[in-house]
């Protein structure tokens, strides 16, 4: 009887298995062409320069629309606490310029927790980027229990008042903890983007999401290195198959960039090794800009690591020619985002003051020419 | 859909749970019955209140295989002729699986290159771990094993839940309930 039983248990699972696979497309691994970026006539704007007063508002991330741009953080009285939701600002160019509305709160840990499949508590809410695949989607890092050791990402679907759906990415069996976000997404040819995020628990290490049609995880790639603490991956796809990423090194005291490379659209990353460009532990942001070439914001000067400077590599990132110093004055800027507009401009959004507020500048990559900080490295 | 079916998993653990204190008290039928009454009664009247949204919150995903164990824990302890018939766990097949499993956990951190978690996202190797298992099954006479991988199998092909066929059969809560089984059993 029991051998009966588990015949037909057999024969469910072959039936299952066949259906799935006639279902299933394969992934493509063949990223979408580069849009390239022109110089254009030299133009800087300074959008927004906010300063909370609740305590922090940091790793603001720039979430791209045909018409301008909207700018998106968190906010509360200190990260990880029970009291941080998501702000935005918009930005909109009409005639006379670049219009913004009032920082609001966007997303609440509430109405987030209320949106999510199953409903569950969300306690704080972290770094918080486009889901490209969506109109107006969020990748969201949220806390049920605990600190960032414990976070998980979530898939939310907006409505016009806020979060309407959220399920949690399934990344890792330790209940998908531990898993954040921070970078932007990057395009495939069959339409579809992968999502870089990361792992910060342990053995730190990138991860590489892909997406069935669905919108459901359906495959994950690793970016680790032996003895390195890598997170943050910022990709830039130079080809069709090939992509530098730029990943932060969780330990401080090593203070260097680390990198990775693919040459089969992400299939597979080279082993993490560091680079000489020095970084205080803190994330970069970089945009391909065609050709080769490529800009990046990070903290790397070491005379001065709270400084934020854009730099340019002609040479798929061997090496970079600084342009412009944004100076932080005593109190560091972090977690630049680079996002190419609609228009061809560039929006840079950082946070300044030491997580005490955030700023947005448009510029074009002619002004970024321009500027003669002009110091190889 | 994965809303409803994680509170049902979520009502039969608790059921459990409340089943394995009333056993202190009353028989065995009468503690299943007051487990089910305590789950059903959480799940429907405190859907969405802190204690549960926060369970769901810290258990998810929960998976089909704790719910399963659950119920047939319940079911062996009234009718312990069930053992027979559904087969009953070896020591050192559980001690093996243990072992096997803080091994799977530990690469998914990152302690090797190599982790077999995302083979839980394919078709095809989906279908030759469940066909595995069911074949151990039949070797040991263990049908929970089967039933527990096609059932997997048929939420994660709905679409219920995760989209990793591992996070339907496992749960890291298996690694502190199979090393108490293992450790009563050594004492």
């Amino acid at each position: 009887m029991t051998a009966l039983i588990i015949f037909a248990l057999m024969a469910v699972s072959m039936a299952l298995t066949l259906w799935c696979l006639r279902r299933s497309k394969p992934l493509a691994w063949e990223f979408a062409p580069v849009t390239e970026i022109a110089a254009g006539h030299p133009e800087f704007d300074t959008l927004l320069d906010y300063e909370t007063r609740l305590g922090q508002a940091h790793s603001p991330s720039i979430l791209t629309r045909a018409d301008g741009f909207s700018v998106l953080w968190f906010e509360g009285s200190a990260e990880a606490q029970a009291d941080v939701d998501l702000y935005e600002v918009s930005f909109a160019r009409g005639p006379e310029g670049w219009r913004a509305s009032e920082p609001e709160a966007r997303v609440t840990r509430d109405a987030i927790g209320r949106a999510m499949e199953p409903g569950q508590l969300v306690v704080t809410l972290g770094n918080t980027i486009e889901d490209e695949e969506r109109d107006g989607g969020l990748f969201a890092t949220v806390v049920s229990v605990g600190g960032w050791a414990m976070a998980s990402v979530a898939r939310v679907a907006m409505g016009a008042t806020g979060p309407r759906r959220a399920e949690k990415l399934s990344l890792s069996p330790m209940l998908n903890r531990s898993i954040l976000v921070k970078s932007p997404m990057v395009a495939y040819t069959d339409g579809s983007r992968a999502l870089p995020a990361y792992f910060e628990m342990g053995q730190m290490h990138g991860l590489w999401v892909r997406f069935a049609p669905d919108n459901r995880v359906s495959d994950v790639r690793r970016m680790d290195g032996p003895g390195l603490k890598p997170i943050q991956p910022m990709v830039v796809p130079l080809d069709g198959h090939r992509a530098v990423a730029f990943l932060r090194d969780f330990d401080v005291g090593r203070g260097r960039l680390l990198i990775s490379q693919t040459g089969d659209g992400g299939q597979s990353w080279s082993a993490v090794r560091e680079t000489a460009i020095f970084n205080p532990s803190a994330p970069v942001a970089a945009l391909p800009l065609g050709a080769g070439r490529i800009l990046m914001a990070a903290n790397d000067d070491p005379g001065a690591p709270d400084d934020l400077r854009l730099s340019i590599s002609g040479d798929e990132g061997e090496s970079w020619t600084v342009h412009h110093r944004f100076a932080g004055e005593g109190a560091a800027l972090r977690y630049p985002m680079l996002r190419r507009l609609e228009d061809g401009r560039i929006a840079l959004s950082y946070s300044h003051g030491t997580k005490r507020g955030v700023r947005v500048h448009v510029m074009t990559l002619g002004w970024i020419e321009a500027q003669s900080e002009g110091r190889g490295t | 859909m994965s809303g409803p079916v994680t509170y049902v998993y979520v009502g039969v653990l608790a059921s459990w749970l409340g089943y394995v204190l009333f056993l202190q008290w009353t028989e065995a039928e009468m503690a299943v019955v007051a487990g089910v009454l305590l789950g059903a009664g959480l799940i429907q009247g405190l859907r969405n209140s802190m204690v549960v949204r926060g369970l769901v919150a810290v258990l998810e995903p929960v998976g089909i295989v704790l719910p399963l164990l659950a119920l047939w824990h319940m079911v062996v302890t009234v009718v312990p002729g069930a053992v027979a018939w559904t087969g009953g766990w070896n020591g050192w097949a559980l001690l093996a699986f243990l072992l096997g499993y803080v091994a799977f956990l530990a690469a998914s951190m990152g302690v090797t290159r190599v982790t077999a978690y995302p083979l839980g996202y394919r078709a095809g190797p989906v279908g030759i771990m469940v066909l595995a298992l069911c074949l151990v099954g039949l070797v040991t006479g263990q049908i929970l094993l089967p039933v527990i991988a096609v059932a997997g199998q048929v939420m994660w092909t709905l679409r219920i839940g995760s989209s990793n066929w591992f996070d339907h059969v496992l749960h890291v809560l298996l690694v502190p309930v199979v090393a108490v089984e293992l450790i009563s059993r050594v004492l």
